[in-house]
C-alpha cells in the first residue's frame, strides 16, 4: 500500500502493511460536501444575528461562531486523508475494520457474530453511487459502519459477509 | 385453542428421550383482579372521594355531619332531588357487569403452553396477541412478584428473550404452579439443548394444569407469601449464597452512593453557612432521590439467595416485591466484582453480571439490577464466579486460589498499564491489568477467558468468557495518542459489565489485540464444532441439523 494512512507503517503494527480494502475516495467528496453545508447552515445563522440583532452581540458569539467554522473547516481539510482511512480486510474468521487518523480504531469481528448486514443508501450517497454498509452484532458497541462503498462492492461485500456467517455459525 | 387440556403424547423420538410438552392452559382466575388491580383502586378512589361527605354521614351520623354543613355538589343529592337513583343505580350495575365480564373474557383469551421448539402465550379478545419464545433463544425464566401479587399468593413468570424488549410474560399462575412451570420450561430449555441427555425423565410435565393453589389453606399460603424460593438441589449440596441482614444495612452505610450523599450534604451545610441558609433547601429533593435509591437497594439486597439449580443459577431478593430470577447455564455473558472504597477494611465485593436479553429501555438493567450478590465476602465471590463461569463443575481450589489472587493480589501475571499511563488512570495505575486466561485443553475450550483488573476507589475484576465475544476494539483516542498508549475493549450484550482497559502500551495492545482475535475465532468455532458434534448423534436428517444450526445463533 502506498498510502501515507497513519497506521500504514509496516514494521509497526503487523496487520497493518496487508492489503486493506478502502471505500471509495468519491466519499471524500459526500463528507467534504456535508461540512460544507454546515459551515454554510452557521454562516446563515451569523449572518441573521448580525442583521437582526438590536444591539451589538457580545463578543463570545463571534468567537464561539468563529470557532465552530474553523472546526468545521479544518474537519474539511482532512476529509479526504479521514476517507482514506477508513478500510476493511476479510480475513479467513474475522472482518478486521478500522477508521480514524486522529481517533484510530480497529476492530475484529468474528463472522460467526453476524446478526444482520445492512445496507443503506442516503440522497447524498445515491447521487455518488455509493452506499453504507453495517455489519451488526449483539453487542451494540461493535459498530462496523463502511460508509462510501460503490454500490455493487456494498452487496457483494454484504453476500459474501452473510455466506461467511452461514459457515461459521456461532451461538450468543 | 384446546377447551379441555390433555396431556399429549410425546412423538417417539430415536434416542426414547421424551420432550417437555404442556398443552394450551389457562392462567390463574385471579389474574384479571391484579392486571386491572391499578385501574380498579383508582375507579374506587375517586367513587370514594365523590361520596367522601355522603360516607361521613352514614358513619358518624347525621349530627355531627350536620355541624359541618350540607355539601352542596353532592352527587347523591342531586340525584335524589332529580329522581335518578334508580337508573343511577342501574348505571352502576352495568358498569360492574361489564368489568366483570371483560375481567372474564380476558382470563378465558389468555392461555400458554410449552412445546417441544418454544413457549407460546396468547392474549386479548379483539387484538390477539401470540407470543412465541423459541426454547434456544431463552436467556433467563424470573419469577415476579409484587405485594399485592404475594398477598393473593400469584406468581408472574417472565420467560426473557435475547430480543430487545422480547420477552414472555405469564400474568399470573400461583405460586406453586408458577415454580412448577418455571422447572418445565428450563427442562424444556436443557433438553432443547442437549438432546441426548436421556435420563432427564420429564416427570414435572404431568402437573395437572387445574391444580392451582386456588384456596389453599391459610399457612400454606402464609409459607408462600415468605417463600425465598431457593433450588432444592442446591440447599442439600449446601451451595448457597446468603446475605446477612447486618452486613446487607452495614454495606449500604459504607457504599459509594451513601459517601458521595454525605460529601454532598455537608457541601450543602457549608455553603448554607458560609452564603445563605436558603441554600440548605436545595439539599431536600436530593435527600429524596437517595432515600430512594438506599430503599431500592436494600429492597433488592434483602433475603437475597443465589443458589445452584440443576439447569442454572437462581438469584432471589426481594423486601416487598420479590423477583427471582433463574439464569441457565451458558447464558452469562461477563461477570464483574466490585469493592468501593468503604467495604476495603472488610473485604466486601459486589457481583454483576451481563446477560443477553435485557431490553434497551432498562439500560440493559432487569429487576435485580443484574446483580448476583449486593454484598459478600472474598469466600462469597469465588464460589459466585464459580458458580456463574463453571458451570456444573466442582470447585478448583487452584482456580480459586488464582482469581482470589487476581481480585486482591498485587497482580503477577497481568498485563500492567503502559509507561505514562498515570496521566490516563491516576491512583488506578497500579493495579490495572488484563490477563488472557487460555484453556488449551478440548473439552474446557469455553472456559478461556478474558480478566480484566481496574479502579482505585472502586475496585474491580472483570471476567468474561471468550466464547461469549462479540468483537475486539483497540482504539487510541487523543490523550492516548499523545502517550503512546492504547485503550482494548472487548465487546458483549449490552449491560453493566465493561470489559475494557485503557492505558496499555501500543506494542502491547497491538500483540494483545491480535491474540485476542485469534483465540476469540478458535475458542467459538470448537464451541459451535462441539455443539454440532453433540447434537449428531440424535438428530441424522440434514433438515433438523440445518434447523439447529440457525436456531443455535441469535
Amino acid at each position: 500500500m502506498t498510502e501515507p494512512a497513519a497506521s500504514a507503517r509496516p514494521d509497526e503494527w503487523p496487520i497493518a502493511g496487508d492489503e486493506w480494502h478502502r471505500v471509495s475516495p468519491k466519499y471524500a467528496w459526500a463528507d467534504l460536501a456535508l461540512n460544507l453545508i454546515m459551515v454554510l447552515g452557521v454562516a446563515v445563522v451569523y449572518m441573521l444575528i448580525i442583521v437582526f440583532a438590536q444591539e451589538q452581540p457580545p463578543l463570545m458569539v463571534h468567537l464561539i461562531i468563529g470557532a465552530v467554522i474553523l472546526v468545521l473547516l479544518v474537519s474539511a481539510f482532512f476529509a479526504l486523508r479521514r476517507v482514506r482511512a477508513i478500510g476493511y480486510r476479510l480475513r479467513e474468521d474475522d472482518l478486521l475494520f478500522r477508521r480514524g487518523i486522529m481517533f484510530e480504531r480497529i476492530i475484529a469481528v468474528p463472522y460467526g457474530r453476524l446478526q444482520l448486514v445492512d445496507v443503506t443508501r442516503g440522497p447524498l450517497l445515491r447521487a455518488l453511487g455509493l452506499a453504507t454498509l453495517k455489519f451488526v452484532t449483539a453487542s451494540p458497541a461493535t459498530g462496523v459502519h463502511l460508509p462510501g462503498l460503490p454500490v455493487d462492492e456494498a452487496e457483494a461485500l454484504r453476500d459474501r459477509l452473510v455466506e461467511l456467517a452461514e459457515t461459521r455459525r456461532s451461538g450468543l | 385453542m384446546t377447551d379441555t387440556p390433555q396431556q399429549q403424547v410425546p412423538e417417539p423420538q430415536p434416542e426414547a428421550l421424551a420432550p417437555i410438552e404442556v398443552p394450551w392452559r389457562r392462567l390463574h382466575p385471579l389474574s384479571p383482579l391484579l392486571r386491572g388491580g391499578l385501574a380498579a383502586l383508582v375507579i374506587v378512589g375517586i367513587i370514594i372521594a365523590n361520596l367522601r361527605d355522603r360516607l361521613f354521614e352514614w358513619f358518624l351520623g347525621p349530627e355531627t355531619f350536620g355541624a359541618m354543613g350540607p355539601s352542596e355538589g353532592d352527587l347523591i343529592e342531586l340525584l335524589i332531588a332529580e329522581q335518578l337513583l334508580l337508573w343511577a343505580l342501574l348505571a352502576v350495575f352495568a358498569i360492574i357487569a361489564i368489568v366483570v365480564l371483560t375481567a372474564w373474557l380476558s382470563w378465558r383469551f389468555a392461555s400458554f403452553r410449552i412445546t417441544t421448539e418454544a413457549v407460546e402465550s396468547r392474549r386479548g379478545v379483539i387484538f390477539r396477541q401470540h407470543r412465541r419464545a423459541p426454547l434456544e433463544r431463552i436467556q433467563s425464566v424470573n419469577l415476579q412478584r409484587s405485594l399485592l401479587a404475594r398477598v393473593l399468593g400469584l406468581t408472574q413468570v417472565d420467560v426473557q428473550t435475547a430480543g430487545q424488549g422480547g420477552k414472555v410474560a405469564l400474568q399470573y399462575l400461583g405460586h406453586r404452579d408458577a415454580q412448577a412451570v418455571r422447572e418445565q420450561i428450563l427442562l424444556a430449555v436443557s433438553i432443547r439443548a442437549k438432546r441426548d441427555l436421556a435420563d432427564t425423565a420429564p416427570e414435572t410435565a404431568t402437573t395437572d394444569p387445574r391444580a392451582q393453589g386456588v384456596a389453599g389453606p391459610l399457612d400454606e399460603r402464609l409459607r408462600d407469601l415468605a417463600d425465598v424460593d431457593i433450588a432444592a438441589a442446591a440447599l442439600e449440596a449446601g451451595t448457597v449464597v446468603k446475605v446477612p441482614l447486618g452486613r446487607l444495612i452495614a454495606s449500604i452505610l459504607l457504599g459509594s452512593e451513601m459517601l458521595t450523599l454525605v460529601i454532598i450534604a455537608a457541601g450543602i451545610v457549608i455553603m448554607s453557612v458560609l452564603v445563605s441558609p436558603a441554600i440548605l433547601a436545595t439539599g431536600l429533593p436530593l435527600a429524596l432521590v437517595f432515600i430512594g435509591v438506599v430503599i431500592g437497594q436494600f429492597n433488592r439486597g434483602f433475603n437475597f439467595v443465589l443458589s445452584r439449580a440443576a439447569d442454572g443459577v437462581r438469584v432471589g431478593a426481594g423486601l416487598t416485591a420479590t423477583t427471582t430470577e433463574t439464569i441457565p447455564f451458558g447464558r452469562i455473558h461477563a461477570v464483574e466484582a466490585q469493592q468501593p472504597l468503604g467495604w476495603r477494611p472488610f473485604g466486601w465485593w459486589k457481583v454483576r453480571i451481563t446477560t443477553a436479553g435485557h431490553s434497551l429501555s432498562q439500560g440493559g438493567q432487569n429487576r435485580l439490577q443484574n446483580m448476583v450478590l449486593p454484598v459478600g465476602q472474598l469466600d462469597d465471590v469465588l464460589r459466585v464466579f464459580e458458580t456463574l463461569l463453571h458451570e456444573g463443575e466442582t470447585g478448583s481450589a487452584e482456580r480459586e486460589a488464582a482469581l482470589a489472587h487476581a481480585l486482591t493480589g498485587p497482580g503477577d501475571g497481568f498485563l500492567k498499564a503502559g509507561p505514562r499511563a498515570g496521566w490516563l488512570l491516576w491512583c488506578a495505575t497500579k493495579r490495572t491489568g488484563l490477563r488472557i486466561e487460555l484453556a488449551e485443553l478440548s473439552p474446557h475450550t469455553q472456559q478461556s477467558s478474558l480478566r480484566i483488573r481496574r479502579g482505585w476507589f472502586t475496585r474491580s475484576l472483570s471476567v468474561m468468557p471468550m466464547v461469549r465475544a462479540q468483537s475486539v476494539q483497540l482504539s487510541r483516542p487523543m490523550v492516548h495518542r499523545l502517550l503512546g498508549l492504547a485503550s482494548l475493549q472487548v465487546h458483549t450484550v449490552l449491560g453493566p459489565v465493561r470489559m475494557q482497559m485503557r492505558g496499555i502500551a501500543l506494542a502491547d495492545a497491538r500483540e494483545a489485540f491480535t491474540l485476542l482475535a485469534t483465540t476469540i475465532v478458535r475458542v467459538q468455532q470448537q464451541d459451535a464444532a462441539e455443539r454440532l458434534h453433540a447434537l449428531r448423534p440424535s438428530t441424522p436428517t440434514p433438515d433438523r441439523l440445518a434447523d439447529e444450526q440457525h436456531g443455535g445463533s441469535l
